[in-house]
């Protein structure tokens, strides 16, 4: 029904929307732009002298823009220089663009609230991409697509299933136990970028932010909409937008209607995509225990539930062996269809947009469907006024399937290869059960198809954004710009647990729903002087911003269902019910300066200031300041300008230095913590207790963040050749942290300051023009970044901390000690002498294992590249996007979790006596002449040598990893204006295919170490690089149209 | 045209300007929002209370599920070395097992109670801060003497992360100071009109605070009863506290229980099932069929020296041929030697494993059940004595206070206050069987009917009970109280056995106080031949993050668990 419905409102649309065609009467006047050898060029700026409108060239080097006789039209694009040309009566014109040196740094870029400023004197570095350059990676959640394109943007998402979140920190995690994501920003307002905490719903024993995912909310932008997003990471922009920009802001401009002729534009993908990585596993021996077969035998790896183990003889002869891993998975389809329409006078433009997506993933009973459309317009009040509003509304469905230890992934990677899979269900509804003997039904595991089909979870988005824009340009030199935002969404969901099913027999099904509201609006205003004098150019601007968010989560739990078969809160039993509400308002208010003025435009010098004001800091108790400030200070010279520099240095065409420092302010994460947190309490008697998980405290203070960076930017060769250098030092001190420390304190957790980290780190981009003939051009891009991290002091000077969400499988979590990386792991090892030697027991021959947390490994990767190509060969484009990463650690949990159970391949060689090296545990181990270990085992008999925790702990199953993946690559191919001439109603048109994920050549031995234990939601380094049951990233390939009429 | 622009132009700036400067000086205002909308966060105390009193039982079942095995009231059924420790008296390492009391004393109460106390001082209710304190008192005493050493004076400073534990003669002095303040309170009739009463609240006495002082003086009691070794004992103290404290039955102090669901039903009834390891030991079992208080073995022919109240403490098994009417229990550390057995019905009827399999230790939940029957449902069918979903947890009972008032007197030499109290304290602890009315409509302790009179008065007047104040032991006293603690009063009962190092001799007697109280065949390796003395403070509070003052004690050898306490040294 759902799909029809959304069918029929796209038709219909299209319906309405052609005859609109031709409706611009106005005078226009149309154009096309070439080289000099008559190649048109795309994306030629058009503006009219003196008015706001302005448009930009076609693929094929078309144009369309209002005008009056006598106006001037001026035209300008990176490396040509810019040309002016007065209309008169004509009514078509060709403009010749010529060739030009240094104008790449005439373009601007978007910086805080809107604001735009010359590339040239940028004091820091600011990549900007293009949007239809992520658009085309047609990735579900285009922050994905963003993966090799950003350095020194760590990009992971937490899985390959649909609606997964993706998780992105700029640098290093600055905050221990902090947020560390961007700020999202859209057309100068703030777009929140949630991922739904579990802490924050009902029924989460089995710990937070690993057995489901809610998506980022990021991923709801219409990748289509956006127009550029710039990476904002040095301190000036971040002082400018203040806490909520401390970890950085991706900025992001939508595309606007533009003056002239209506143009509608149609574009399609349609996707097929497979899992190319499978668990791994062994199907000789069969289930059992020290070498005797027995098929009902169990293992409980860590309590995480009883599953088989595969510790018994060999499979009999001519057993008929299942590839029941890839027998579960199918090939995830979707399609895309994305419907343009933009147009305008010289008074008001609009766009629409209209997208479609629908997904069946890789996974059974998961996809998801969206719908989203934007409607933009502007109007020109007076010719000094600018109004700009946008309404966005997003729709999206999501069918999601299980994650982490008892989902559908560790169900099938348990699965008996010797039974087939895809029999999991009885003709009466009930579930299948193998395990002969014992069929209690939660004594073994679901099938994954029982799993998929019948623990059905589910979300849903509504969000609408509303986005005004105003700006009036008082005089030449002054100008007033302001920018208001309403977010809106609520995400609605619901999970359940059959009766039936392992985790749902005991409580006979468990229900499960949520609804979260989030409602943001937020204002900033700032007004903007421009003025020269002489040679100095000066520059004020000055402004304040509001923002106030409110979320609020209610949800809801039953257990003990009536109709066996029926999803609903209302098939539980009432007096299982429970409900709870956590709402969170914050409210932000800002006021910044930022004065910069260059000489000559050689040297420039910038200062921006900020005073925040933050609800999260105030208290009814105690007398508190909720402000605090934080500014910055940077300046570039443009050295290759100054005196001969450029004669005696002929192939030098650009040469920029720059240096800054600014510092930035964090409050807490969350609020309520600095009055008394207390929660309600379902005990007998009810009431309210204080949060002991939870502690407040009076006297917290925001943290800080000190950035020294320096770097500069060169171009040789007529800017063939570019290279952009970026050396920073983060240091982050009175870190807020959810501390666990004595519960002398009055809590288990209590959100205390201090520590110190420091972050350090180089990002440099390199773009070369490799080829540019007529018909053939080369263009690379690599992005290189390298960050270290260091935790130089622990808050309160306590010995660690730990994030327990992190804490997934075993006892491996991400863990802080001083001198650490904030990337690190812990585990525990195994017991050594003073010697280093592997200490063994005398009675079983096997290790035993220290109940301490050591370092054990470092996520933090050694570094990364992302290698971008662009081969244009007439009418024809490939472009690809590799990248590389050489160290940094992944646990491999999944691996171990097999080893566990006798299903790792490594375990095959467990017939062969294996003599452990160490020295004996009976008295001489630390004495100079320790007796060596000769006890034989043979793991076949004895499969305790892989069940113990300690003849293998959790440290042995950590690979430092490194990969070159395809990420995404696109061919396209724009088919002749020629051919289309004759349809007369195409403009332009082109076919594409695109792949992403193609290949990945990894030394890692799992399935994809680019996965997240926990979802994005959860804070510091969370579960980045900590494989647990996470879906490796599909293979896909798209292919689809794009016409423009 | 020119002039009017250039005017608004400055207008316009103006009021940016002084909208600026006015949001600036306004917005704290604005800014206030950081106040929870959905969970209050300078609460009534009357909503706080509630939470404090469901938190009480927490810490004292969660933790007694190992303390009851230091002490035999339960010993485990199987073969597993993690259970058997516990009998054996170990521990084990890097657990937060056996740390619930610590978690109690810090965050369960800790600055929940505090807020009570400051709040309703502050507020004139002296009701809440009386019972406030009384339980910050108790909670103290039973934290040191589990612990020996714990935080007590740098407990909930804001400016530290480490903490440092004062000895247990501090904190001795300390809750002395505590309960005397309660006592202060809690005979202070000025209320404040306009605010709440204890009533409110309060699902233990419904704001009685003659009840609450009661509770009090009783603190202060178990306080100065537990020095009993040290020459500063002054057994007339404890007399006078225990006089002044719970009288009879309707004194107790019982924590009721919902049992709707998970989060309030009873830690020991079936649903939450956390007794299931646990079985009776010989020495209960021995204690109430006869053999051990008459110094004759329970066989058929001395049927008439079972204790009545054993059919609702214990659980019978099927095979009743023991001679004891089927109660049979385990000793510590050797497990239920047919537990491996399935189900008696299972086998041929007269085979051996037939026979074997009906003589197995039945669970805690009711005769003839070998395993939880009820796991996970709320069913009221299985309940033995307090071990129901519904069943009220004691925190403090008359029986108690009589047994401890029985043992000073006798210390004293005053052994017919010491005779009167003995017997009062059996018969309160019947009157506790028989209750028949619970807070919140609790389920009954007894099995199916009450005890009758006439059973009742058979056992004062036979041979488990001495008839007269010149006959009366030690070992009379004490036995009698363990019977009265026994599976609920855990802590009062180690306090016991600790200060007669469990098998101290009666100097008047020669007899063994705690007579046939044996140690486990085997201890604990860890333990260096020496009982269990002190328990470990909690791993995941201390040990992790406190480590260094635990080294100061010696919290990090593997033995602090045999150091002896304060209390008991002489």
């Amino acid at each position: 029904m759902r799909k029809t419905t959304a069918s029929f409102i796209l038709c219909w649309l299209s319906c309405l929307l052609i005859p609109g065609l031709a409706f611009a009467q106005s005078r226009s006047i149309n154009g096309v732009v070439e080289t000099k050898d008559g190649k048109p060029i795309q994306g030629v700026t058009v503006s009219v002298n003196g008015t706001a409108r302005a448009t930009s060239t076609e693929q094929d080097g078309t144009f369309n823009i209002l005008i009056e006789t006598g106006q001037t039209l001026e035209f300008s694009s990176i490396g040509y220089e810019t040309q002016s040309r007065r209309i008169g009566n004509e009514n078509t014109i060709r403009i010749v663009m010529v060739e030009g040196k240094g104008t790449q740094e005439d373009e601007v870029i978007v910086t805080a609230y809107g604001q735009t400023k010359g590339k040239r004197g940028l004091t820091y570095q600011a990549q900007q991409l293009k949007g239809d350059e992520i658009a085309e990676t047609q990735r579900d959640n285009w922050v994905n697509g963003l993966i090799g394109r950003v350095a020194g943007a760590n990009i992971t998402p937490s899985s390959g299933a649909p609606g997964a979140s993706t998780t992105i920190v700029l640098r290093g995690p600055v905050s221990l136990g902090g947020n560390n994501q961007p700020l999202f920003v859209v057309d100068g307002v703030p777009y929140d970028n949630q991922t739904i905490n579990q802490d924050n719903l009902l029924g989460n024993s089995s710990g937070a932010n690993r057995n489901s995912d809610y998506g980022n909310r990021a991923a709801d932008i219409n990748s289509n909409d956006i127009e550029t997003i710039t990476i904002l990471k040095g301190p000036e922009a971040s002082a400018l937008y203040g806490s909520e920009g401390a970890s950085g802001a991706i900025v992001i401009t939508t595309k606007k209607g533009k003056s002239g002729r209506a143009v509608v534009s149609y574009d399609n993908s349609f996707r097929f995509e497979n899992i190319y990585r499978f668990p791994e596993i062994q199907t000789v021996y069969t289930r059992g225990s020290n070498g005797i077969s027995d098929l009902t035998s169990t293992g409980n790896p860590f309590s995480s539930g009883t599953v088989y183990q595969y510790f018994g003889d060999k499979y009999p002869e001519g057993t008929k062996i299942y590839d029941n891993a890839r027998a579960f998975f199918r090939t995830g389809k979707s399609q895309r269809h994305n419907l343009n329409l933009d147009g305008g006078s010289n008074v008001a433009t609009y766009r629409l947009s209209v997208s479609y997506r629908n997904q069946e993933g890789v996974v059974p009973m998961t996809g998801d469907e969206q719908i989203s459309t934007k409607l933009t317009g502007g109007v020109n009040i007076t010719p000094k006024m600018k109004l700009t509003t946008s309404l966005a509304y997003t729709n999206i469905i999501t069918d999601k399937a299980t994650k982490g230890a008892g989902g559908y992934l560790y169900n099938l990677i348990n699965f008996p290869s010797d039974i087939d899979v895809t029999d999991w269900i009885n003709p009466d509804g009930t579930r299948k059960l193998y395990r002969q003997g014992n069929a209690s039904l939660s004594a073994e595991f679901d099938n994954p198809f029982w799993d998929v089909n019948k623990n059905r979870s589910q979300d849903k988005i509504d969000r609408t954004s509303v986005t005004a824009n105003y700006t009036f340009n008082i005089a030449k030199w002054i100008s007033l710009l302001n920018n208001f935002g309403v977010d809106y969404y609520s995400q609605t969901g619901f999970s359940v647990v059959h009766p039936l099913s392992r985790a749902g027999f005991s409580l006979n099904g468990t229900y499960s729903l949520y609804e979260q509201v989030t409602r943001n609006i937020s204002n900033n205003t700032s007004l903007n002087f421009n003025k020269s004098f002489g040679k100095f150019n000066n520059s004020l601007i000055a402004g304040m911003a509001f923002d106030n968010r409110s979320t609020k989560i209610e949800s809801q739990k039953g257990e003990r269902f009536f109709e066996r078969d029926f999803y609903s809160i209302l098939n539980t039993d009432p007096i299982s019910r429970d409900a709870k509400t956590v709402q969170n308002v914050e409210r932000l208010a800002r006021w910044f300066a930022n004065y910069s003025f260059d000489f000559n435009r050689i040297f420039y010098v910038s200062l921006a200031g900020s005073r925040e004001g933050n609800s999260k800091l105030v208290s009814r108790a105690v007398d508190k300041d909720p402000y605090y400030n934080f500014g910055s200070a940077s300046s570039s010279l443009i050295f290759s300008d100054i005196g001969n520099v450029k004669k005696s240095l002929p192939w030098l065409s650009f040469g920029k230095l720059r240096v800054s420092y600014g510092t930035t302010g964090k409050g807490p994460y969350r609020p309520y913590i600095i009055d008394n947190s207390f929660s309600g309490q379902i005990s007998t008697g009810g009431g309210f207790a204080y949060d002991l998980a939870a502690g407040n405290n009076y006297s917290l203070q925001p943290e800080f963040t000190k950035n020294f960076e320096f770097g500069g930017e060169l171009r040789f060769f007529k800017d063939r050749i570019s290279l952009d250098v970026t050396r920073y030092d983060l240091r982050s001190d009175n870190q807020i942290i959810a501390a666990r420390y004595s519960y002398g304190s009055g809590f288990a957790i209590r959100f205390i300051n201090g520590g110190l980290v420091s972050n350090k780190g180089i990002e440099t981009i390199l773009n070369v023009k490799a080829i540019q003939s007529k018909n053939f051009k080369w263009d690379v891009t690599a992005n290189f970044d390298r960050n270290r991290g260091e935790v130089l002091e622990m808050p309160g000077g306590l010995p660690t901390y730990y994030d327990s969400d992190t804490w997934v499988f075993g006892n491996m979590r991400s863990q802080m000690f001083v001198g650490a990386s904030p990337y690190n792991l812990a585990s525990y090892t195994v017991v050594r002498n003073n010697n280093g030697d592997v200490v063994i027991s005398p009675t079983t021959g096997l290790p035993a294992t220290s109940n301490n947390f050591m370092e054990v490994g470092d996520r933090q990767v050694d570094y990364k590249v992302g290698l971008i190509n662009n081969f244009n060969y007439k009418n024809f484009n490939l472009s690809f996007n590799i990248e590389f990463r050489k160290g940094g650690d992944v646990w491999n949990g999944m691996e171990y979790y097999l080893f566990l159970t006798g299903l790792s391949k490594k375990t095959l060689s467990r017939e062969e006596p294996i003599v452990i090296k160490g020295v004996l545990n009976d008295g001489l181990q630390n004495s100079t002449t320790p007796t060596p270990n000769t006890i034989v085992i043979v793991p076949f008999n004895r499969n305790d040598y892989y069940t113990s925790s300690s003849s293998s702990t959790e440290a042995d199953f950590i690979e430092n990893v490194n990969w070159m993946r395809m990420r995404d690559a696109t061919l396209s191919y724009n088919i002749p204006a020629k051919v289309l001439t004759k349809t007369k109603f195409i403009s332009s048109a082109s076919v594409f295919v695109t792949g992403t994920e193609l290949f990945m050549i990894t030394n890692y031995t799992g399935m994809d170490p680019s996965v997240n234990a926990n979802n994005a939601s959860s804070r510091g380094a969370g579960g980045v690089g900590i494989d647990f049951g996470a879906l490796s990233m599909p293979r896909g390939i798209n292919f689809g149209v794009r016409v423009r009429f | 045209m020119q002039a009017k622009i250039k005017k608004m132009k400055k207008s316009f700036i103006y009021i940016f300007i002084s909208v600026m400067l006015i949001s600036s000086s306004g917005c704290k205002k604005w800014l206030d929002v950081n106040t929870n909308p959905v969970v209050p966060q300078f609460p009534n105390v009357s909503s706080v209370f509630p939470t404090q009193i469901a938190a009480y039982p927490r810490g004292l079942q969660y933790d007694g599920r190992y303390v009851s095995r230091y002490i035999q009231n339960f010993a485990t059924y199987t073969t597993s070395a993690a259970n058997k420790n516990w009998d054996n008296m170990g521990y084990v390492a890097a657990s937060d097992a056996n740390g619930d009391i610590w978690r109690q004393a810090y965050i369960g109460f800790g600055r929940n109670l505090k807020y009570i106390i400051e709040t309703s001082i502050k507020n004139q209710q002296w009701d809440y801060a009386g019972a406030g304190l009384a339980m910050q008192a108790a909670i103290y005493q039973y934290t040191t003497d589990y612990h020996n050493d714990i935080i007590f004076k740098e407990a909930f400073s804001d400016n530290q992360t480490a903490f440092r534990f004062d000895d247990q003669e501090t904190v001795y002095n300390g809750i002395d100071s505590i309960c005397r303040l309660a006592i202060t309170y809690l005979s202070n009739t000025n209320y404040s009109p306009n605010q709440d009463r204890l009533s409110k609240g309060d699902y233990v006495y419904n704001g009685d605070a003659e009840k609450w002082l009661k509770y009090a003086y009783g603190i202060l009691a178990r306080n100065f009863h537990r020095i009993t070794n040290k020459p500063s004992y002054n057994a007339d103290s404890v007399i006078y506290y225990c006089d002044k404290s719970l009288a009879s039955t309707s004194d107790d102090f019982l924590v009721a229980f919902d049992a709707t669901r998970n989060d309030d039903a009873n830690f020991f009834g079936t649903y939450r099932n956390n007794l299931s390891d646990h079985r009776q030991t010989n020495f209960i079992v021995r204690l109430l069929d006869g053999t051990t208080l008459t110094g004759v073995p329970a066989s058929v022919v001395t049927a008439n020296n079972r204790d009545p109240r054993m059919r609702h403490l214990l659980s019978a098994s099927n095979d009743t041929t023991n001679g004891n009417g089927g109660y049979r229990g385990v000793d510590p550390g050797i497990g239920d030697p047919y537990s491996a057995l399935n189900n008696w019905w299972t086998y041929t009827a007269g085979t051996t494993n037939y026979n074997n399999a009906r003589k197995k230790v039945g669970s805690v939940w009711g005769d003839t059940t070998y395993a939880n029957p009820t796991a996970s449902t709320f069913s009221t069918t299985y309940q033995k004595y307090l071990f129901g979903n519904k069943a009220a947890m004691p925190v403090m009972t008359a029986s108690e206070i009589d047994f401890m008032k029985a043992e000073a007197a006798y210390r004293k030499g005053d052994k017919n206050t010491a005779y009167a109290a003995y017997i009062k304290g059996i018969n309160d602890h019947f009157d506790f069987i028989n209750r028949a009315s619970f807070p919140r409509g609790g389920t009954p302790f007894y099995s199916i009917n009450p005890i009758t009179t006439a059973e009742k008065n058979a056992y004062m007047a036979g041979n488990n009970v001495k008839q007269n104040a010149t006959s009366l032991t030690l070992s009379d006293i004490m036995l009698q109280k363990y019977i009265a603690l026994w599976g609920w009063g855990f802590f009062e009962t180690w306090v016991d056995l600790r200060r007669y190092h469990y098998t101290d001799l009666d100097v008047e007697t020669g007899v063994q106080v705690y007579t046939g109280f044996a140690l486990p065949v085997t201890l604990a390796s860890e333990n260096n031949g020496k009982p269990v003395y002190r328990a470990r403070p909690r791993y995941n509070s201390e040990y992790v993050w406190n480590m260094e003052e635990l080294r100061r004690l010696g919290g990090l050898n593997p033995d602090y668990h045999t150091y002896e306490c304060w209390f008991s040294q002489p």
